[in-house]
Parts: structure tokens; sequence; C-alpha cells
């Protein structure tokens, strides 16, 4: 409960401006991967950035949580910038921690292999100075949030079905309590009736935590379900950004009406899409 | 040859791997018929590509097998050897869902197609040479002969899946399976990759068997849907008639949590619970402990799949096939309307019915064990 | 099997599953098949030489129960004296009982490869596993530094130390845990190079864990099967290579009972018609290498290839 968020700020929790990233190219040159790229997400708010593969979407993801530095342009959550560099020294990382969390696509990776489900939210609350009887409560309290019982607290990730993966990499980021929450694509890789489960999770949670989330995917029909806004990337700009249902139902770029085209739907022609793509 | 004879037929096909709780496959009985798109949709471990590995005889080693696979008159499953080889090489082809992990890495884009037209009997090199061009072009990949020179690398992934599907065309082969073929793809690349496909299908009337986790994917593609569970067919229908009425629970389920584009959050119905793994049994029907409708019944009945009644009319332009098919205790009793459909369907009709007769005999004998 | 294979033709048609009794056990097709190896089968050869090794750790451990004499016990009226019953399996020159010996030996022979891995083990892991973490110029100098000792002989190597350092078991196993620690290093990197890479390694960082922390606790830990699986496999070499240094007189020194000693001291025998001095140390050794290398293949498939 010792957010950022509840300092007496009282603008957007994140406050994006200019982001840019490039990469060297083998033949010289560089790779766009980010530019110019910004956004505001309120408190309990959530943003959908929507792209295609190289879009540049995973790259501002992963600039959020400072995974990954960014050339130029600022991360601002809860008013305080946050360096482009990451922090020296165990307090200003852990601070820094408690700003941003992410939950990756991989359910399979992303967790530990040797940590049991309770190990794991463990592991996060006891480097967040949670003493060992607190951890333990906080630590049960979080896997009922996220819908995991105690057969699931003591499985090794090999012994979790991709769901219940995902569920406790949701619960190991609310673990440090922070103030937004970054999804990878997190729910591409599960199944349709799974990944309605966790969509309607992460709701919940948004309701009840009042973190913000940014949302990563590439899938329009999902980040509608889950977003406030959605910012639409194109080779690693954005090229529409506004209110998610006014993107959807009256897109002004040539780009997202493409995108929107190529949903299968029923009564869906693929040749009349593949039309409007061509026509960008 | 007779029109009335599906392109894939599959009778009855079970599976069973030792290890497992329960078959992989429980007496999957579906056909594909010249020309036509039957979609395959189901969640994971639903048995979805298993069933299309069937087709090309590529069954797990140490399984227990019963049923009959057919394609265009042969019995898949007793093929051996060279036979099996020319089977896999000229009648059936597949595309999955990595093109990259279906082209070798080092070699060029034209050796692999000519190392495919080989095995369909194109051994002169230069015929071979000028066809693979040729199928490059008829995929839509511009400047055909620039590309045979190309390494995979050098390709975007949906550059890739034309040139997949480009060696799949090479022996011209009456069946193609898709699995997953587009899931890898960006959306518009998608789009592309289905027109092409749809494009081919109409010049060379091969039969598709179309495998998506994606509902809407094969509402809007296919001419025939059939959804999977655990190993078993759930429903079947004309695309239409799925998604306008869905019989089975499971279909509905799947439906109501599909997001679609357009819809809200109060739109999203989550399926309780999670798709079955290999380690769990079903003395009943497998949906019931996930099932909204279920009731105690459901938990010791066998399931069987039955015709449907139409409902909400018969499909415009669609092809002379029953109603649909759906496996649910629930649904309105088949037997007193199976006899109608049989004698007004014809062949196939018949030949479902008897599937399903056969299906429940063997699962009673299932029981009784 | 194959019989029952052969009585039913596979054109024949599937009998209706109802009609058949219940317990018939597999279908014509499923016989035909070969079944896969769920559980790879323990080669006859692993047993046996895991039985041996564990026979030999046992031995080495009770030694002084089991050996009838002391191992440095002289007595010069029974020198090189055949098997019988006084001797087991003979004496050397000096008299001393071969199999006392042996049995006394195989202490040192399995104890002094074991703290060369474990340091070398301890030095490669850190230098790998630092390399991989930091990666830039930390990575170019640990890489270069391998593979300059890669290029380098490794006895060459050891040789030099003890030069300068003088003979002795202590030295041996110093001089030869640098020599091992390069490969490990290698090895290691290139491990928690794909390791580093998984997303819960990126979370680690995400939480705002340290680098030494995310890599000591929580790197190194998920390695640690592979390389102890590799480990396994050095330790035949590394018992080898401690018995070749003294053999060439640079390890063990009189009166230890270390078996390249032994093979060393028996030579001077053979000469003189007696084969047993010199043979008896070097089975030992040839045993226990070919069980360590059969065990640890074996082994490094097992613990390398999981998930």
């Amino acid at each position: 409960m010792a957010g950022t968020q509840e300092t007496g700020h009282d603008g957007p929790v994140l406050s994006v401006d200019a982001l840019r990233k490039t990469y060297p190219l083998p033949g010289g040159g560089r790779l766009t991967a980010a530019d110019g790229i910004g956004f505001r997400v309120p408190r309990g708010g959530s943003l959908g950035i929507v792209g295609e593969s190289g879009s540049g979407k995973t790259t501002v993801a992963r600039m959020l949580v400072g995974l990954i530095r960014a050339d130029s342009g600022t991360i601002a959550v809860a008013g305080h910038v946050r360096g482009s560099r990451p922090p020296r020294g165990r307090a200003a990382r852990l601070a820094r921690a408690r700003e941003v969390q992410m939950v990756f696509q991989d359910p399979y990776l992303s967790l530990d292999p040797r940590l049991t489900g309770r190990q794991c939210l463990l592991t996060a609350l006891r480097l967040h100075g949670a003493q060992a009887a607190a951890a333990d409560e906080r630590a049960l309290r979080l896997l009922d949030q996220v819908g995991l019982g105690s057969r699931e607290a003591e499985a090794r990730p090999h012994a979790l079905s991709g769901g219940q993966r995902q569920r406790l990499a949701i619960a190991r980021a609310l673990a440090v309590d922070p103030a937004v929450l970054v999804l990878d694509e997190a729910v591409a890789a599960l199944d349709v009736s799974i990944q309605a489960q966790v969509l309607g999770l992460l709701e919940e949670i948004r309701r009840e935590t009042g973190v913000a989330l940014v949302f990563v995917s590439h899938d329009l029909a999902v980040v509608q379900y889950i977003t406030d806004e959605t910012l639409v990337m194109r080779q690693g700009r954005a090229v529409e950004q506004g209110p998610t249902p006014h993107v959807l139902a009256d897109p002004q770029d040539p780009y997202t009406r493409a995108l929107l085209a190529a949903v299968p739907r029923e009564g869906w022609d693929p040749a009349e899409a593949v039309r409007t793509v061509r026509a960008r | 040859m007779t029109t009335t004879q599906p392109l894939l037929d599959i009778a009855g096909l079970t599976l069973e791997l030792p290890g497992t709780a329960r078959p992989l496959l429980a007496e999957v009985t579906l056909q594909v018929r010249t020309g036509e798109v039957l979609g395959l949709v189901g969640e994971s471990g639903s048995g979805k590509s298993t069933t299309a590995k069937a087709a090309l005889g590529m069954l797990p080693a140490g399984g227990r097998t019963e049923g009959r696979v057919t394609v265009d008159g042969t019995d898949v499953l007793t093929l051996r050897g060279e036979a099996l080889r020319a089977h896999r090489a000229r009648t059936v082809a597949m595309i999955h869902q990595d093109p990259r992990a279906a082209l070798n890495p080092v070699r060029r884009i034209g050796d692999f197609l000519t190392e495919r037209l080989a095995h369909a009997g194109v051994t002169d090199r230069r015929a071979a040479r000028a066809r693979a061009v040729e199928l490059l072009g008829a995929v839509g990949l511009p400047d055909p002969a620039r590309h045979v020179r190309q390494r995979p690398h050098e390709l975007s992934g949906g550059m890739l899946q034309r040139v997949v599907i480009a060696g799949a065309l090479a022996a011209e082969p009456r069946l193609l399976l898709a699995d997953e073929a587009t899931s890898a793809l960006d959306v518009t690349t998608q789009a592309e990759i289905l027109d092409l496909l749809r494009t081919l299908r109409a010049e060379r009337e091969t039969g598709m068997l179309f495998i998506t986790h994606d509902l809407h994917l094969a509402a809007a593609y296919c001419d025939r849907v059939l959804v999977m569970y655990a190993g078993r067919i759930v429903e079947q229908q004309p695309a239409p008639a799925l998604f306008a009425h869905p019989r089975h629970p499971y279909t509905r389920g799947l439906l109501g949590c599909s997001p679609t584009l357009g819809g809200t959050a109060a739109d999203l119905r989550p399926v309780p619970g999670r798709p079955p793994s290999l380690a769990e049994s079903f003395p009943g029907c497998p949906f019931a402990a996930r099932c909204p409708e279920a009731e105690p019944e459901c938990e010791t009945w066998a399931p069987v799949v039955s015709p449907l009644e139409p409902e909400g009319g018969p499909v415009p332009n669609g092809p002379p096939v029953p109603a649909g098919e759906a496996a649910c205790r629930r649904l309105p009793l088949a037997a007193s309307v199976a006899p109608a459909t049989h004698g007004a369907t014809g062949a196939s009709g018949a030949s479902t019915a008897s599937g399903a007769s056969e299906a429940s005999a063997a699962s009673g004998a299932e029981a009784a064990r | 099997m194959s019989a029952l294979t052969a009585a039913q033709s596979p054109q024949s048609p599937q009998p209706p599953r109802s009609s058949r009794p219940p317990q018939a056990p597999q279908t014509p097709r499923a016989a035909r098949i070969r079944r896969p190896r769920l559980r790879p089968r323990q080669p006859l050869t692993v047993l046996i030489a895991a039985g041996f090794l564990v026979l030999v750790v046992l031995t080495a451990a009770l030694a002084p129960l089991l050996a009838p004499y002391a191992p440095d016990s002289i007595d010069l009226s029974a020198s090189l004296v055949g098997t019988g019953r006084e001797h087991l399996l003979g004496t050397d020159a000096s008299g001393q009982d071969l199999l006392s010996r042996v049995l006394h030996g195989a202490r040192t022979s399995l104890i002094a490869p074991l703290a060369l891995l474990a340091l070398a083990a301890l030095l490669g892991v850190t230098l790998g596993t630092l390399a991989a973490w930091r990666g830039g110029w930390v990575d170019t100098l640990v890489s270069r530094l391998t593979d300059v000792m890669y290029a380098f002989p490794g006895l060459l190597f050891v040789v030099l130390i003890i030069a300068v350092f003088g003979a002795g078991m202590t030295t041996s196993v110093l001089a030869l845990a640098l020599a091992y620690a390069p490969t490990i290093a290698k090895y290691t990197r290139s491990l928690a190079l794909s390791e580093r890479a998984k997303p819960y390694i990126d979370a680690y960082r995400v939480q705002g864990m340290g680098g030494a922390r995310i890599c000591a606790r929580h790197l190194v830990p998920n390695l640690a099967r592979s390389v102890v699986g590799y480990l396994v496999v050095l330790f035949g070499e590394a018992l080898m290579s401690l018995a070749t240094l003294s053999y060439l007189g640079f390890g063990a020194q009189p009166p230890s009972s270390d078996w390249g000693l032994m093979v060393q001291e028996g030579q001077a025998a053979v000469v003189q018609g007696a084969l047993l001095p010199a043979m008896v140390p070097g089975t030992a050794i040839a045993a226990v290498v070919v069980a360590f290398n059969i065990v640890g293949v074996w082994a490094a498939d097992r613990l390398g290839s999981r998930r």
C-alpha cells in the first residue's frame, strides 16, 4: 500500500513523452524502434498499445520497466521522472521497482523453474522488506486474489497450466505493489477460455487496486475489452491514439483501418481485407 | 470418380497412448469433400493436430489405434514404406504454424521447392527450376525468379508462409492440411494468406482441413466447422449455422469467451476451469465439469455424436449436408430425427449415423472395461 | 508379439469393438508399432559401473578396517611376493601389501580429483557467469583468457606451475584446478547466456533485485544440474591427470599410496618379472576412470537434458 501513487500527486500516474529508441543496423544506419511516443495513463486507467510484429510495441514496454534504456524522452511515474539508467543502490532500485512492474508473454519461461508458487511470491515480498510472517500472509492473499489455491501454491511451474502460470506471474508483479503494470502480450499464449478468465482477473485487479495498466498486444479485439485508450504503432511511430471505442469505431489513420479490416469475423472476406490493407 | 465419395474420410478414429488417462482421440469421425474447407476448432490438447496428422499416416508410435482413415479411397493407416511416402509426397500436404521451422535455413528457397517437386515426380532439374518459379508466382510472391535464389532469413514471415504453401502445392495435392497456418502471422498478413488459399482452392478444387483455435476465423473462412474437446468431436455444423445457433454448451462457451470487435467487457463470459490434460479421464461427458448446464446424469453419460434437427432454416448456397451434429446429452434426442435425415441426405448422412452408432457401441465397451 | 503380427493381415477389417473380448490386449496395428521408450532403459553397463563405483567409495571409506596391513608397513623379508594367502594381491619391492596400499590409495585417488573439480568449478562457474551476465569487456576478457588457456597445452601449464612452486599433491591439485577452470567457464558461460535471456531473469531485474543476487541465488542454481552433469564426466579425466602427475613424480610423494605413484614405483619390479606392483594400481585407475566415464555420460544426458 506504499505505492508511489498515494504521495499526493494528482496528475496522471504514468506520463511518457517523446520516447525514442534506435538500434544500429548491420549495414550501417539505424533502425528506429520507437520515436516520438508519448501518452498519459491516469490512476486506475488502462492504455492499449497495438501494432504488428516489428512495430516497436515491445520495445516501448521494455523501456517503461527499464529493461531497455531509451535514447531520449522521459518516463514519469506519479510525477517522478525515471532516470534512463538503472539506479545504484538497493533502496533506489526497490523504489523504482514499485513504480512499474511487468507481466511477460511466455508463461513457460517467465517463472523461475525452481520455485513453487508461494516461494516465487515470497522472494518478491521479502526482497521488498516484508517480515517473514507478514510475507507469508500476503503471499496467501495474493494467490487467492489471482484465483490460485493451495495446490498451486506448492507446485513448481512445470506442474502448472499456462493460465495458472500467468496468474502467478500477475500475482508476482502485484506483490511489489506497483503503480503501473505493463503487460506484454500477456494473454497471447493462452487458450481462449483461459484468456477470457485472465482478462476478467485483470479488470478486477484494476478496479480493486487502482493500478494503471499498459496492455501491449497485437490483438485489437482483446485490447478493446481491457483498455480505455488505445495507441496504434507502426514502424516505431504512433499512427493513431485516442479513446479505445473511437479508435476502433472510427479509425482516422489508414493503417488502423487496415488492421481492423483484417480481423476475421462473421461474413468477413479476406479478399476485401487485402484490398483495404493494400489501399493504406 | 464418384463425387459422393469424400476426399478425406475419418471414421471412428480412436487413439490411445500408454501412460495417459484418456484417449488422444476418441471416435473421431469426419469427412472433407473435394473443394470444401472444413474447420477444426478447439483449445490446446483437444486433438486437432493429431487428427490432421492421421490423414498423413503420422500417428504417434506406440499408440493403440482403432478406426479408419481414408484419403481419396486409400486406407492411410495401412500404408507402409514407399506407398506411404508417395501418399505424403503427392496426395496430402500440410502447412504448419511456423514457416521457419519448415524450411532449412541454409538452403535456398529454390532448392526447397525443387526437392518437393522431385518427390512429386518432377526429376528433370531444368523443368523443376522453371516450375519452382512458376509456383512462387502462383502464391503471389513478386519477382519469383529472384526469390528462388534467396535463403529463408532474407524473407519475412508472411513471404515464407507463401513459400511453404508453394511447396505444398508442388505435388498438386488433393488435400491440404493447414495446422494453425496463419496463427503466427500479423492480421494483415493472415488476410493475404487466407485470400491466397481461397483463390487456390477455387482454381484447383483441393479439399482443406483448416485447423485453428480462433473460432471467428473459422466462422469467416470455412464451409463447415467442427468443434473438438478432449479428443472428441462435440459439434459439427455449417459455419453460418454454428455461429447463429451453436448447440453444444462448449461451442457456446467458446463463442462467449472469444473477443470480438465491437464487444464490451460485459460480453466476455469466461468458461470456468481449463482444458483437460491427458492425465484426466472422464467417465461421462468430458465437458460436464465446466459446463454451466450440466446435470448429474452428464457425469456418466457416454458422449454420442447425434444428428441435429435443422434450426434456423436451410443454409443458402450451402452444400447438401445434414444440418449438423452434436454430442450433448441435453439436446433433443437424435434418434427421433435420425431416420428422417438419413433418407434425405443419402450416403454421407448414413455414414455419419453409422459412425455414431459404432461410436456408442465402442464407448459401451470402454465403460465395461 | 511378432507372431501375432504375422497372423493377422494388416488389411483385415477391424473387428467391431463390442464383439471383441474387452481384455484383448492390443490391436494388430498396435502390435506392429514399436512401443516408445518413455523411460530410457538403464543399460546394464551403467548399472554395473555405478555399482562398482559405490563399492570403490565404500572401500575407500572403510580402508582402515578392510586392509589387512598398514599401507606403509615395510617387510623386506616378503619383497615381491606373488598372490597368496598372506598377501592376496602380493607385495611390492619393499614388501608392502599391495591390497592394503590400493585400498588406502583409493582415498587420495578419489578425494584429490574431487577437490580439484570443486576448486575448478568455483572458479569456472564464477568466471563463466560473470562473463555472461556482464557482457561487454568483461566477457571479452574472460573469453580471451579461456581461449589462451585452451590453446596452451594443459600438462605443460601444470608442469610450469609445479616447476615454480615445487612438487606435491596440493600444488598438483591447485595447478590442475587452474587448468580445468577455463573449460568449465566456457561451458557455464554458454549455459548462463541462454538462461539469462529467459524472461524470469528479467522479472527479477524488474523486481529491483541486484545483479549479484540474481546470479548467485537464481541464475547459477538453475544451471547447477547441467554443470554437475558436466563435472561427473570430467571426474575420470581429472583422476587420470592426477595419476599422471604422480607417476611423473610431480604429484603425490612417497610414502603415499597414491595409485599413480604406485604404478611408478612398481615399474622397476616389472624388469624383475613381478607384474603385480604396477598392474594392481594400474588396473584400479583404469577401472575407476572407465566406470566414471560410463556413469558420467549417462548422468550428463539425464541431468543436462531436463526441460
